[in-house]
């Protein structure tokens, strides 16, 4: 079961949508209690600050680390994925989940300026990556070895990492547009924003 | 640069806008988005164009048009967030950004700063809909529904707050191949990312393309729905 996590604002909405137009089985889930073995998608439009609040009433942190450490998934998405480093420099400096190995930061993307990184930029994944750092589909719905295509960006802020289980961002290399690290993803883009490859996607990797 | 549609929505019907006075009944919202989902356009930027009889619950009847939206592109809404309230009633919507024209035209700091803290900075997207009379630039408030000159305090408030900057060419709207770039010229301190909209087609595109401030270019509904009109019809 693919279960999206709905903090009561943000977008889970459009990623159940998609999956159900994908006949992939998906639930929006509100309570820990909620939660479904398979992949727990942690969806991203906000604030850091509104986010770890919410993580925080809602009692998610330590369930997500339950739910990881019992075999499952997370597949964090735009700020769902800056969530799963260890400290964000926005909201004046948040510590978060920390679910990604080495220490990772979210950092703003200009020191200087507020200016973000907005509209579309290729994107290659091929399953070989998803293999050597250790993510399994569980629906495996997608036979193809690898996918291309454009993805959809909104950020001011990005996960500042580069390393094997990392793909840059292709006009912000400091910054990693997607992290694979066995059974935690995260992705800077949005793929339920990012039209007939973001549905690719889903279809590759969940 | 991107490019994108804007798509108005008065009284949960789409309409079309010639020179920001004169309105033509477009279609149905969920149909037209769909065709421009098929499309791929870069980006759907939906405005209630709403005045100062707008209402909360003339606002929430738009709002559940948009919330069974079935769209895998960009999306961003705006017209009408005035307050808290409605502001509240955004939750869980398919958008990623908002926009918001008479909150920075009136320089409302709390609901511009709530809307930062619930959406992030960057997903805010200040509108000016701009005309130039006398070599002044003017902004329409659409609360006071009248132009008042864009001052120097207002257009600081919204480099501050903004991502980026709508600016529609009221006097070119619905005109294609008129976008007057002079407003740009006149704005020449402006320090974030534009979207320009008004009078767009493809020799503005082109043209626009050469500029670096100019991130999108939003083609008004007349050209980019033009089968969908007439599909639209047909239903």
């Amino acid at each position: 079961m693919i279960n999206i996590l709905d903090l009561g604002y943000g977008n889970s909405a459009s990623i159940y949508i998609t999956l159900q137009e994908l006949q992939i089985s998906s639930q929006i889930v509100k309570k820990p209690k909620e939660l479904e073995s398979g992949t727990l998608i942690i969806p991203g439009v906000g604030s850091i600050g509104m986010f770890k609040k919410k993580v925080d009433d809602g009692n998610w942190n330590k369930n997500i680390r339950d739910y990881l450490n019992t075999g499952n998934q997370i597949l964090g998405i735009c700020l769902g994925f800056q969530a799963l480093t260890s400290f964000s420099e926005e909201s004046n400096g948040i510590r978060c989940i920390n679910l990604l190995k080495k220490n990772i930061l979210t950092k703003k993307l200009h020191k200087t300026s507020n200016q973000s990184n907005t509209g579309w930029d290729q994107i290659n994944i091929s399953k070989n990556y998803l293999e050597k750092n250790g993510w399994i589909p569980q629906i495996s719905k997608s036979k193809k070895d690898r996918i291309a295509g454009r993805v959809f960006y909104n950020h001011q802020y990005g996960v500042s990492f580069n390393n094997k289980s990392s793909i840059q961002i292709n006009n912000l290399p400091e910054f990693s547009a997607m992290i694979t690290q066995h059974n935690v993803m995260g992705v800077q883009f949005h793929p339920e924003k990012s039209q007939s490859f973001g549905k690719n996607f889903f279809e590759f990797v969940l | 640069m991107r490019i994108g549609s804007s798509i108005l929505l008065e009284n949960e019907t789409c309409i079309q806008s010639y020179n920001w006075s004169l309105r033509r009944p477009h279609g149905n919202l969920s149909n037209i988005i769909s065709f421009l989902d098929s499309y791929e356009v870069d980006e759907i930027i939906i405005t209630r164009p709403v005045r100062s009889d707008d209402n909360i619950f003339k606002f929430q009847k738009d709002i559940n048009l948009i919330k069974h939206l079935k769209c895998n592109s960009p999306l961003c809404f705006g017209g009408g967030i005035r307050d808290m309230k409605t502001l509240k009633l955004l939750s869980n919507l398919p958008f990623e950004r908002l926009n918001f024209s008479s909150g920075f035209i009136n320089m409302e700091y709390k609901l511009i700063e709530k809307a930062i803290e619930i959406f992030g900075s960057q997903a805010i997207i200040a509108v000016l809909p701009i005309t130039i009379k006398n070599e002044n630039i003017y902004v329409y408030d659409s609360r006071k529904e009248k132009y008042i000159i864009l001052t120097n305090k207002i257009f600081e408030f919204v480099q501050i707050y903004s991502d980026e900057i709508l600016i529609i060419d009221t006097l070119n709207e619905g005109v294609p191949g008129n976008f007057n770039f002079s407003i740009l010229d006149k704005l020449n301190s402006i320090s974030k990312k534009i979207i320009i909209s008004g009078g767009i087609n493809k020799n503005i595109i082109n043209k626009a393309k050469k500029d670096k401030r100019i991130a999108c270019c939003l083609i008004d509904n007349r050209t980019l729905h033009k089968e969908n009109y007439i599909k639209s019809e047909l239903l």
